[in-house]
């Protein structure tokens, strides 16, 4: 910087007039740092992300439902309903999943079936918060009907820690802001700071351009990864094979596998997959609070919101010895209470499927010949919606509309 | 709002902009008001909390400078200031502690109590103490207003995490207004800049995967991965930590003000006791002036002496958090200084070049500092000693960890060069300074390292020194 330039910007008054060597500085300043993020980014282009990758990613699949219900609907007659849930209701493949099953339960329950269409909004991971963030846009799309599936394991402190995605509070509505405040978002990690920031990107119209960023940081997040996993892979062997090799390890080690069932979690496994439900919540524990705020929102817009808490392993839990089951009832209870004190119905259906009914340690069901738990599950799901004429004239919805 | 994130970007942006086009007298009630939403904008049930604090510190203040009885006054505010720290930060250790003496003896139970920390509280509550014990010692001359008393607890580069600021050393500033300058503008970006690397790069890319992975690993038996992760770990935290001091004193420089060094190369250092004069520097002196030598220094023989470290050292730790291994952390360091001292100390001269002849002593100390690190990082006191058994026993079944070997490697190098560049940055500057293709090449290196660092921000990670 010229000694001419320093009495241009060192006076300690007001004043931003930049020096010429000031404006040098920040245009090599951003010269080069485009230059340095576009080189990265390039030479990383060949790890493709998957759509789970980042955190608003699954706003790829979620909107375009979103804008179809939004749509008018094709027949006057036509009833549609959003399926809300995680991979539990959306991991079985094509047309086995659970919304196309409670769809075509429903189409053969009733002598004049009515017209259905459900819109599968489920997807891997996503619970009570995101469904929060999102219910405002969900009840925009007026839905005749919600059926949203919880879990217990949603409220243990394994679920917040990991599989919350708080970036989609962005999609919260400008005046839906200040209520969310009151809720405990520093349980899941979210600031009042991020919150402001998700929600001035989004509201800016640059949801795009914010996916494009995170998927470059993941690839470069990747990138590390792959380069040992490569060395570690490597035909050579050598000393390089170490942490690929030590990773697995722990991955084995640290799951806390039941030594005898390798689709099964041990006692500290389950332990930690169900965090503080098994010893009994109430319903002041953040998850249902957000639970409770989200069938508030659909609840003030006229949407009846069956919501159903999913069949979990009560007999292996029982099995390894960690199952209380006075403590799972006040934890079912609490979870009852979030829903039906805000004008919800509630299925309580932990505990309808034995162990066999269950493919893996995350509690997804099992789908082979011999059985088809999701199926079954979604039989009774249409015979309750059958049974109390949800889908009848009388929907609110449409009573509005009359 | 997190120092690398890109709302702070914009906030800090949007501050110092502002801050510096109003004209000087707004400034400092800008920079309350800035400082008071930065802390608002993480959580809003934080702020009642520090106005309190700032509120009634500052009554009991008012109530000393005109009291005949100063004392009372004094220790009226360490036991409120105190008292709060202890309530939300320490409450549930106690409980957790004493209940089961309790149920043994009394049959008695209790609830657990589940209240938030709120940010940054172990800071600004030394600062709030400091400030009172100065006042009461006359080392402060005049009680400031309040506003710049809230601004001097509240200032926003350093309320969460740090430095810890004196009132002698920072109030003079406030009075006088930040002093802008070409220089301190310059030296300020550099050191953001180098700050976002140190914490996105090193620490979060580079060093805290690896750490994550060995620590939290249950029965791998290989003694190196071991020894790479803690040497990983030491590095791991002081470039997360150095790396959030270095972007407070730049912020500071942008608005004109200078902080103090936090960090003078640790790892380099030849004496347990050099080592806590190049550690958390501020934290070092506050414990030194308002615990060490208020409890009898060095000054009632060599027993009471030993007995003053180790209780220093032990309440330090604690300071660092709400767990036993905490303490014994401060324990162990106390130990260390102990036996040094007891060994025969012999006065370091900070700024004196290293030579060959100081390694042995600096990797006898670096070693040592790693070690306690163990029960700093691990998730209580069984993993901590676990770890401690792998570091000895086993079979090396996976190779050597090369790249992060590597990785260390690259660390130490770092934190040598950083000796180096710190004595010679103002012979740097000096030649840059009136150059124009000092202008660019400086534009071009940090705008290289800024975005690197925003490359590979996707790791993320909150600072480890904010939960203090």
């Amino acid at each position: 910087m010229t000694a001419r330039s320093q009495q241009n910007v060192g006076e300690n008054g007001p004043g931003l007039k930049p020096s010429r060597g000031a404006l040098l500085f920040w245009f090599c300043f951003a010269l080069s740092a485009l230059l340095v993020i576009r080189g990265i980014f390039a030479g990383v282009a060949n790890f493709p992300p998957q759509p789970w990758q980042t955190s608003i990613g699954v706003m790829n699949k979620i909107l375009p439902g979103l804008e179809a219900m939004g749509d008018p609907p094709a027949s006057p007659a036509l009833v549609r309903i959003a399926m809300l849930g995680d991979s539990t209701v959306d991991f079985y493949p094509k047309n086995q999943k659970i919304p196309d099953r409670i769809e075509a339960a429903l189409q053969e329950s009733a002598p004049a079936p009515p017209d259905i269409e459900i819109t599968n909004l489920a997807f891997l991971g996503l619970g009570p918060t995101a469904y929060y963030f999102l219910a405002d846009r969900i009840a925009g799309a007026k839905p005749d009907l919600v059926i949203w599936q919880v879990s217990l394991t949603h409220a243990s402190e394994r679920w917040r820690g990991s599989l919350l995605r708080p970036q989609l509070a962005g999609w919260l509505p400008p005046d839906r802001i200040p209520s969310a405040l009151t809720l405990p978002l520093d349980a899941i990690g979210l600031t009042v700071d991020e919150l402001l920031f998700y929600s001035l990107i989004v509201q800016t119209g640059q949801a795009e351009r914010w996916q494009d960023w995170l998927i470059n940081l993941s690839r470069v997040d990747k990138a590390r990864g792959d380069l040992d996993a490569w060395l570690g892979n490597s035909p050579e062997g050598g000393p390089e094979k170490n942490f690929a090799a030590l990773s697995a390890l722990i991955r084995l080690t640290n799951l806390s596998g039941h030594p005898e069932r390798p689709d099964r979690y041990n006692d500290l496994g389950e332990i930690d997959h169900f965090g503080s439900v098994l010893e009994g919540i109430g319903p002041e524990h953040p998850t249902l609070r957000f639970i409770a705020a989200a069938v508030g929102v659909f609840s003030e817009a006229g949407i009846p919101t069956l919501v159903y808490l999913n069949p979990i392993n009560l007999e292996h839990l029982d099995a390894v010895g960690v199952l209380d089951k006075s403590a799972m009832e006040r934890s079912v209870d609490a979870y009852r209470s979030s829903v039906v004190d805000n004008g919800g119905l509630f299925l309580d259906y932990h505990d309808i499927f034995p162990d066999s009914h269950f493919a893996d340690m995350a509690g997804h069901f099992r789908h082979d010949d011999e059985i088809q738990t999701q199926t079954q599950l979604a039989e009774k799901i249409a015979g309750f919606i059958s049974e109390n004429k949800l889908l009848g004239p009388d929907l609110p919805i449409r009573k509005e509309e009359n | 709002m997190l120092f690398n994130s890109p709302q702070f970007a914009l906030f800090l942006l949007a501050a110092v902009c502002l801050y510096r086009a109003l004209p000087v007298r707004l400034r400092n009630p800008f920079l309350l008001g800035a400082s008071l939403l930065f802390y608002t904008l993480w959580l809003p049930a934080y702020l009642v909390l520090l106005l309190a604090d700032i509120a009634v510190n500052y009554a009991l203040l008012r109530g000393m400078v005109r009291s005949s009885r100063p004392k009372l006054y004094l220790v009226a505010s360490i036991v409120f200031t105190l008292g709060l720290l202890g309530t939300f930060k320490y409450a549930a250790l106690l409980v957790t502690t004493t209940l089961p003496i309790l149920e043994g003896l009394f049959d008695f139970t209790g609830p657990i109590p589940d209240l938030f920390l709120p940010l940054g509280i172990s800071f600004y509550s030394f600062q709030i103490l400091g400030f009172s014990i100065d006042s009461y010692r006359g080392e402060t001359r005049t009680l400031p207003p309040l506003s710049r008393y809230a601004l001097f607890i509240s200032f926003f580069p350093q309320l969460v995490a740090g430095p810890i600021l004196r009132g002698t050393q920072f109030l003079p500033q406030l009075a006088r207004g930040g002093e802008i300058t070409p220089e301190r503008t310059r030296r300020g970006l550099w050191l953001l800049g180098v700050g976002l690397a140190k914490k996105v790069i090193l620490a979060d890319y580079l060093l805290a995967g690896f750490v994550d992975l060995v620590f939290d690993a249950r029965g791998v038996e290989s003694p190196v991965f071991y020894w790479v992760a803690l040497y990983s770990f030491a590095f791991q935290i002081y470039y997360d930590f150095s790396g959030y001091t270095d972007m407070a004193r730049g912020i500071a420089l942008l608005l004109g003000f200078e902080l103090p060094f936090n960090f003078l190369e640790p790892y380099l250092s030849r004496s347990p006791s050099e080592f806590w004069r190049r550690w958390h520097i501020t934290l070092s002196r506050w414990l030194a002036d308002y615990l060490y030598i208020p409890l009898g220094g060095n000054r009632r023989g060599s027993v009471r002496t030993l007995a003053n470290l180790m209780l220093t050292m032990l309440l330090g730790g604690l300071w660092h958090g709400a767990s036993w291994n905490f303490v014994i952390w401060g324990g162990i360091h106390g130990l260390i200084l102990v036996l040094h001292r007891a060994l025969g100390r012999r006065p370091v001269d900070l700024d004196a070049p290293l030579g060959l002849r100081d390694v042995p002593r600096i990797l006898v100390v670096f070693h040592a500092v790693c070690l306690a690190w163990v029960f700093f990082r691990a998730e209580d006191f069984d993993s901590a000693l676990a770890f401690i058994r792998h570091l000895f026993v086993g079979e090396n079944a996976f190779g050597l960890p090369w790249i992060q070997i590597g990785v260390v490697v690259l660390c130490a190098l770092l934190h040598l060069a950083e000796r180096s560049l710190r004595t010679r940055l103002p012979a740097i500057r000096a030649q840059l300074a009136g150059k124009t293709w000092g202008d660019a090449v400086q534009g071009a290196l940090l705008g290289a390292l800024v975005a690197l660092a925003l490359a590979v921000s996707g790791v993320g990670g909150d600072f480890i020194y904010f939960q203090f």
